[in-house]
């Protein structure tokens, strides 16, 4: 086939210092074509999209765009070239609006543009589906979902040919993930070119035409995604089988470890009763602004509830405050695991002793001891490496952060661990492995509850599963009894399926 | 198990051999500002006559215990993630006078001592508490620093106040070792620091809230009352600045440390603290100290003129940040 081309990449070798990201990588990506780019987390697909992105220079390789040698030395190069990248990393000003934001470095800025901004911004913004009443909002206010689209509405304005999305639906909800997917549908559909970067297989076979494989550094031959199927697919990026992702369900439940009734927070719109036993995961099925997450940092004292009570192991928790609730043994991990589940640049030791500061600082004094101790124990537990001890945990890999995000809260003995959206940026390899340990810490005693918008997930690794919509719960089930066209049903219709 | 392994992006070998805890690694910032530093002393002994026998390596250290000991407790709001403080000269100030009126009306050293003590105590906790409350630092210093150089003017009605013998006397002309008393100080207020920041609860609690304060509060730090510590322990800072200063002079007035806040926040840049927080150290705050006296020192004995000092200082501060920030930003990989 001689279709044509319009990125050729050859050869690309990069090295962070003594770690070899890129080994040599081949990768080419032709007119009016979604060409997925896949891979766990590691195995170098990040670094190629900045090296394409000019955020990253090449140690070795050659790159073409439409037939010329290209240097994509700075991101300007790379936009002139008419590369643009969706990235994952939000890159919003967020105190701007959405329309300054589209226009973010066009010149186009400043109070007095407002409705002329606000105007020329409409088309790509409708493009994405923002509601027009968010749109003259401060960034900052909105969700994150709502962010990543004007993440592509900024991408649109700058009618680039080739267009990266980096993991686009990693912090979306399926409403809105099928708005992007229409969105990539129709940008081919003009002619573009979009590399799609995603850890959901589902979203490969929807919109793409050809998948390259990334594996430890290296690219493997594209391949037209007719011609494959889910397990074919995992095989290759994991270069082996993968039996099964989710682990056994609960044979036995415990007493009740936390009891909520009556709950009322921001977001969470009707009364929640909820009750963990011990050794039980309970999943919150839920969309964005579901009421799901948000009942979570409710009972983790994020936000103090409106109402209600909350109950440890059959003691009220006095509410409001983390503090208190950490103290009565309740761990919680944020979605967002950049901004408040790790310190990035503190090692691995540090981050997985911190909400355990008490017990390797006896009498007030630290303990390097005590603190290698734990954290040996915890990573041993969780299977982070001991060579990455030492590392900043925010040069791991997004399942090895995870992994130190959960870990961190083995040290205070937790009776209930909550977790929203567990495997967000997670390879899956990776997931395996933390649904593994989810199940291993229920089945140690703990209460785990986690809110999801991925409902594979939620009906996979659940014993029992709330569905959430719209900040009101919908069914409460047994997941053994529940069909994954009910799940949907609830989720995105509050489950009143028109007869 | 599940038969799935994460692959990390960092792929290093197994290294059980560092895990011993005395093996102390030093932060490449304290590598380059040792080899500044053992440079410019070898220029400067290389150029001048008699450099070491003229016992300039205590002068330079006596020069920078000054603002060396308030810059160490600086330090502390900065690595906590609140940037800095404008008020350190006056705080120093407020101490000196309260200290040298004290003494003049004969109270006992000691009682005095305590009184500046608890006040610094108070100022800092006032701001302290009103950049926990969500205040910006910086507005909050600034406005604290102008109160207090006016409750300063009041309290000594304008005058500097001068005062002969006292009790205090022995702080002024005792030495340890040869060494005088400020550097004496500076020395166990350096180390005194660093023990407490890598050392003790507190200390490692203050570290990590500098480093990322929203996954502090998720992870349940007391992230308030390590700001209001922050501020205390440089207030502290101050007021042992005070007592020294005010022992050897024999005088205090409003005054008298003029300067202080940005020598004090060119030796925690040189360095190589990140104004954002969450890295860098005491230890090296004081090294940035000893570095700029002897920066200084080197000018004198040159015969520079004081203009040309100043523009040399200053370039020297921007450098260190320039040159500290990329290091950093290599390192983090972005």
């Amino acid at each position: 086939m001689t279709e044509n081309v319009v990125v050729t990449v050859k050869g690309l070798k990069k090295s962070y210092g003594a770690v070899q990201a890129l080994k040599g990588v081949d990768f080419e990506i032709r007119a009016g074509e979604v060409m997925a780019l896949l891979g766990e987390n590691g195995s170098g697909k990040s670094t190629l999209v900045k090296i394409l992105s000019g955020l990253v220079a090449r140690d070795d390789g050659t790159i073409q765009v439409g037939g010329d040698a290209s240097e994509l030395a700075t991101p300007a190069q790379s936009r002139e070239a008419g590369i643009a990248t969706v990235t994952q990393e939000f890159s919003l000003i967020p105190q701007l609006t959405a329309a300054e934001n589209v226009f973010l470095g066009s010149g186009l800025s400043g109070p007095w543009m407002q409705s002329r901004l606000q105007r020329l911004a409409a088309p790509y913004l409708e493009a994405v589906g923002l509601e027009e009443a968010r749109r003259r909002r401060p960034v900052e206010s909105l969700s994150v979902g709502e962010r990543q689209l004007i993440e592509v509405a900024r991408v649109l304005a700058r009618d680039a040919r080739i267009l990266i999305f980096d993991e686009p639906t990693a912090a979306l909800s399926d409403v809105e993930i099928a708005r992007v997917l229409d969105l990539v549908r129709r940008l081919v559909g003009e002619g573009r070119s979009v590399v799609y970067v995603t850890h959901r297989l589902g979203e490969v076979f929807e919109i793409a035409d050809r998948a390259t494989v990334m594996r430890d550094g290296r690219s493997q031959a594209p391949v037209a995604v007719a011609d494959l199927d889910v397990d074919s697919l995992i095989t290759m990026m994991l270069g082996r089988e993968l039996e099964t992702i989710y682990p056994e369900r609960a044979k036995e439940l415990g007493e009740p470890v936390l009891r909520v009734a009556g709950l009322e927070a921001p977001g969470v719109i009707e009364p929640v009763d909820l009750t963990v036993r011990r050794g039980e995961i309970v999943g919150l099925a839920g969309q964005l602004g579901s009421g799901a997450g948000k009942l979570l940092e409710a009972i983790a004292g994020v936000h103090p509830p409106d109402a209600g009570q909350v109950e440890v192991d059959g003691r009220p928790l006095p509410g409001g405050t983390r503090g208190r609730a950490i103290k009565a043994g309740l761990a919680y991990c944020s979605p967002d695991r950049k901004e408040d589940g790790i310190f990035e640049f503190r090692s691995v030791i540090d981050n997985l002793t911190a909400p355990s500061l008490k017990a390797v600082t006896p009498y007030g004094w630290f303990s390097p001891g005590a603190s290698r101790r734990m954290a040996a124990g915890i990573a041993d537990q969780f299977q982070i490496k001991a060579g990455k001890l030492e590392a900043t945990a925010g040069a791991l890999s997004g399942g090895n952060q995870q992994k130190v995000a959960l870990g961190k809260w083995i040290g205070i003995g937790p009776k209930v661990l909550m977790v929203e959206e567990p495997t967000r940026g997670v390879d899956v390899g990776a997931r395996a492995e933390i649904y593994a340990h989810l199940r291993l810490l229920a089945e140690e005693g703990l209460g785990v509850v986690f809110a999801s918008s991925d409902l594979a997930e939620v009906a996979g690794l659940a014993d029992t599963v709330m569905t959430f919509y719209r900040g009101r719960v919908v069914r409460s089930s047994p997941a053994a009894a529940l069909a994954q066209d009910d799940l949907m049903a609830d989720v995105t219709h509050g489950g009143t399926v028109a007869a | 198990m599940i038969g799935a392994k994460a692959q990390g992006e960092v792929e290093s070998a197994p290294t059980r051999g560092r895990f011993s805890p005395s093996a102390w690694q030093p932060s490449q910032e304290m590598v380059i500002l040792l080899g500044m530093l053992i440079l410019l002393v070898v220029v400067s002994a290389l150029t001048t006559d008699g450099y070491f026998n003229s016992g300039n390596a205590k002068a330079i250290i006596r020069a920078a215990a000054i603002t060396g000991t308030v810059a160490v407790g600086l330090t502390f709001v900065t690595l906590s993630g609140n940037l800095l403080s404008l008020s350190v000269e006056q705080t120093a100030a407020i101490c000196g006078v309260l200290l040298a009126m004290m003494l003049r009306d004969g109270w006992p050293a000691g009682i005095a001592l305590l009184v500046i003590l608890g006040v610094a105590v108070v100022i800092g906790t006032v701001q302290g508490g009103l950049v926990a409350a969500g205040a910006n630092p910086i507005i909050v210093t600034l406005g604290a620093g102008a109160t207090i150089a006016g409750l300063t003017v009041v309290i000594s009605g304008g005058h500097g106040i001068a005062i002969g013998h006292n009790s205090l006397d022995w702080l002024g002309s005792s030495k340890v070792f040869g060494l005088t008393m400020p550097t004496c100080a500076f020395i166990a207020v350096a180390i005194l620091s660093s023990v407490f920041l890598t050392r003790t609860r507190q200390g490692r609690a203050l570290m990590l809230t500098g480093s990322s304060r929203s996954t502090a509060i998720a992870s349940g730090l007391h992230v308030r009352r390590i700001a209001v510590l922050a501020f205390v322990l440089a207030s502290i800072g101050c007021a042992i600045v005070a007592a020294l200063t005010v022992s050897q002079f024999h005088r205090a007035d409003g005054i008298q440390f003029g300067g202080l806040t940005f020598d004090a926040l060119a030796a925690i840049l040189v360095g190589g603290t990140a104004i954002q927080g969450g890295e860098g150290s005491p230890a090296r705050t004081a090294i940035g100290a000893i570095f700029i006296a002897a920066l200084s020192d080197f000018m004198i004995l040159h015969n520079y003129s004081f203009g040309l000092r100043m523009t040399v200082q200053g370039a020297v501060v921007l450098v260190a940040v320039t040159v500290f920030h990329l290091l950093r930003k290599r390192r983090r990989g972005r």
